[in-house]
């Protein structure tokens, strides 16, 4: 028995999740692009057909891109008031539409968000999010994923997966209990079909070996070939602010002599700033230095201590690097190498 | 192109050969079909991965004060007409010392398929030779000759797209700029390939105080984007990296343009065009307008 959405169906899901109180996050047109928004109105929702993949991931609706995590204030008996956000508050979110390379970023920032500390500003939104991708029935050029263990229909992650089988119709996969309750809570939108219709799912092409990667950067901390690729490296956030997985933060004060708040902002390797010590010394003093260290962590690092790859393959980082600094081709040339 | 293409390589193998430079910055096959790279080679024999193409879109000025491309010695780079502007602009403040570096011009009709909007009103298509206008930076070597006409260089339809923004009420003004620095996310790209913004320490890292918030609210997002147009006027040569370089696609030349418009009005000034000149910025004339002094 297959169970089946329509795309006006999958409309009127968004539309009963945001009567309920539910904050849908789905793709949307802005501008020139197609990104990851809040809406108001399911009628917002971009057709697949419109992208292959959003200018960013959603990873911001869990971690934000600035955060306060803690306000502060002097109190009239000149003694600090501290106040907590209060994350209860927050809604529920559902994500409606995400391809599987972000939704499969999900058990990936699981790790890091909860490795020495739980941290709460991750987990409470985590708790309360609901993921329904969209398999990629078209790639885009740089898309990368089932080179890095990922796939235009991979699972990983979602709550429930749709796949295309024509006529504006999607094959519906409930993956967790999560996914099941929506399914169920909103039954009367889905059909139910004998056997199960073909799906459309893109051709992605491996692009490398990724086994290949992890030896050679256990060999070739210090070599040449980083000065090579990287020197042209321009130093910006664009790679780590549109990717899916990066997840470093940097806390900064602001405030006055009343009070203030204490924010958590997204953070990047690639910028000079990130390691400089207080000293004025800096541990990773050239561009090549802190491009080694993003492929690094990447695809060394993070194996070694989660088990995982910190990359979905979702190519962004190597479309949008203004010096088309290719991640993928990056990969391509360590694979080739002799570890 | 072909020949051109053919005469840089040539040349760069010969100054790289010789060890008249070190390092040869130019542009390289990108991983896709519509880009190219910033090739940066010290090697003749790889001279001939360079490439000249409707895609040589990345100016390449901004490695001029990079160490990663300086610790390795004396080098080249390749520039179109616009990029030698900013080339103009680091020699007036003292940036690089002219004898450090080689500039090869290359000749240039345009990038982009379709044509940049920009290079519709160039009046630089083909850069300076050496021994030629005294008012015009010259390249140690011009390679080609450009067939696109030069557009005058007070070409008003260079500023529509500002006017637009000009006509409208303060408040629709603070709504559309609202509305684009929302989505900055702070990933400096602007600042980072940006030939001008080459401070050591950024005015938003200066953190004793932190005198802009570094947080991408929208009061941050709001300073950030005034501090960076305010510090680029009467410096900024136009040359649009900042704006192809932002993954939020926030049109930032408009405020860049702004400023150059208006320090052409009052100071009769339009930076990187003729290294003689005395920067907008960098001159005290008594004569100025001072009656905002109150």
């Amino acid at each position: 028995m297959a169970t089946i959405i329509s795309e006006e169906s999958l409309k009127q899901l968004a539309g009963g999740l945001l009567k309920a109180g539910c904050r849908v996050i789905a793709p949307v047109r802005q501008q020139d692009m197609v990104v990851y928004k809040a809406i108001k109105d399911p009628q917002e929702m971009a057709a697949d057909t419109e992208y292959v993949l959003p200018q960013s991931s959603f990873k911001e609706f869990l971690f934000p891109r600035c955060e306060c995590i803690l306000r502060y204030r002097i109190g009239e008996d000149k003694k600090p008031v501290y106040e907590s956000p209060n994350l209860d508050a927050e809604p529920p979110q559902a994500v409606i539409g995400c391809r599987p390379c972000d939704a499969a970023s999900l058990p990936i920032l699981d790790k890091i968000f909860g490795w020495d500390y739980q941290d709460q500003f991750y987990f409470k939104r985590r708790e309360k999010l609901t993921v329904v991708s969209i398999a990629c029935s078209r790639a885009a050029e740089r898309c990368f994923c089932t080179s890095v263990g990922c796939a235009p229909d991979s699972a990983t992650g979602s709550d429930v997966l749709l796949k295309k089988c024509g006529n504006g119709k999607y094959l519906a996969e409930a993956l967790t209990d999560k996914g099941k309750q929506l399914v169920e809570k909103f039954a009367s939108l889905f059909e139910k079909a004998d056997a199960a219709p073909a799906a459309e799912v893109a051709q992605v092409k491996a692009a490398f070996d990724a086994e290949k990667i992890k030896p050679w950067l256990d060999a070739h901390f210090e070599d040449p070939m980083w000065l090579e690729i990287a020197a042209r490296c321009m130093g910006c956030g664009t790679c780590a602010f549109g990717c899916p997985t990066c997840h470093c933060f940097d806390i900064v004060d602001e405030g006055d002599l009343k009070g203030g708040c204490r924010l958590r902002n997204w953070d990047t390797c690639g910028s000079a700033l990130f390691t400089k010590h207080g000293s004025g010394h800096n541990p990773r003093s050239s561009q090549e230095q802190r491009y080694r260290q993003r492929v690094m962590h990447k695809y060394k690092y993070y194996v070694e201590k989660f088990g995982l790859r910190a990359c979905t393959g979702c190519g962004r980082c190597c479309v949008r690097c203004p010096v088309n600094l290719d991640l993928c081709a990056v990969l391509q040339t360590i694979a080739s190498r002799q570890a | 192109m072909a020949d051109a293409v053919e005469e840089l390589r040539a040349l760069a193998r010969d100054l790289l050969s010789k060890g008249a430079v070190q390092v040869f910055v130019g542009y390289g096959a990108g991983s896709v079909a519509n880009r190219t790279i910033p090739l940066i080679i010290t090697s003749a024999d790889r001279a001939g991965e360079l490439v000249w193409n409707k895609h040589c879109l990345n100016n390449l000025a901004v490695y001029l004060t990079r160490q990663e491309v300086l610790k390795r010695g004396k080098v080249a780079v390749v520039l179109k007409g616009c990029d030698a502007r900013a080339v103009t602009g680091l020699l007036q403040e003292t940036q690089i010392p002219r004898e450090r570096v080689v500039l090869v011009g290359m000749a240039c009709d345009g990038m982009g398929e379709p044509l940049l909007e920009m290079c519709r009103h160039c009046d630089v298509h083909t850069p300076a030779a050496p021994g030629g206008d005294a008012h015009r930076l010259a390249c140690d070597h011009v390679i080609g000759t450009a067939t696109a006409a030069n557009a005058a260089p007070d070409d008003e339809a260079a500023f529509a797209d500002v006017a637009k923004i000009e006509a409208m009420s303060p408040a629709q003004r603070w709504a559309f700029w609202q509305e684009q620095f929302s989505r900055c996310v702070r990933c400096y790209a602007c600042r980072q390939v940006c030939p001008l913004c080459y401070c050591k320490r950024c005015a938003v890292e200066k953190n004793e105080p932190q005198w802009i918030a570094s947080s991408a609210h929208e009061a941050g997002n709001f300073a950030w984007h005034m501090i960076r147009a305010m510090h680029l006027a009467g410096r900024c040569v136009a040359c649009g990296a900042c704006e192809r370089a932002c993954p939020q696609h926030i049109p930032l030349t408009l405020l860049s343009k702004k400023m150059a418009k208006s320090v052409a009005a009052h100071f009769k000034y339009r930076a990187g065009t003729d290294p003689t000149a005395a920067p907008a910025v960098k001159t005290f004339d008594s004569s100025d307008d001072n009656s905002f002094f109150r």
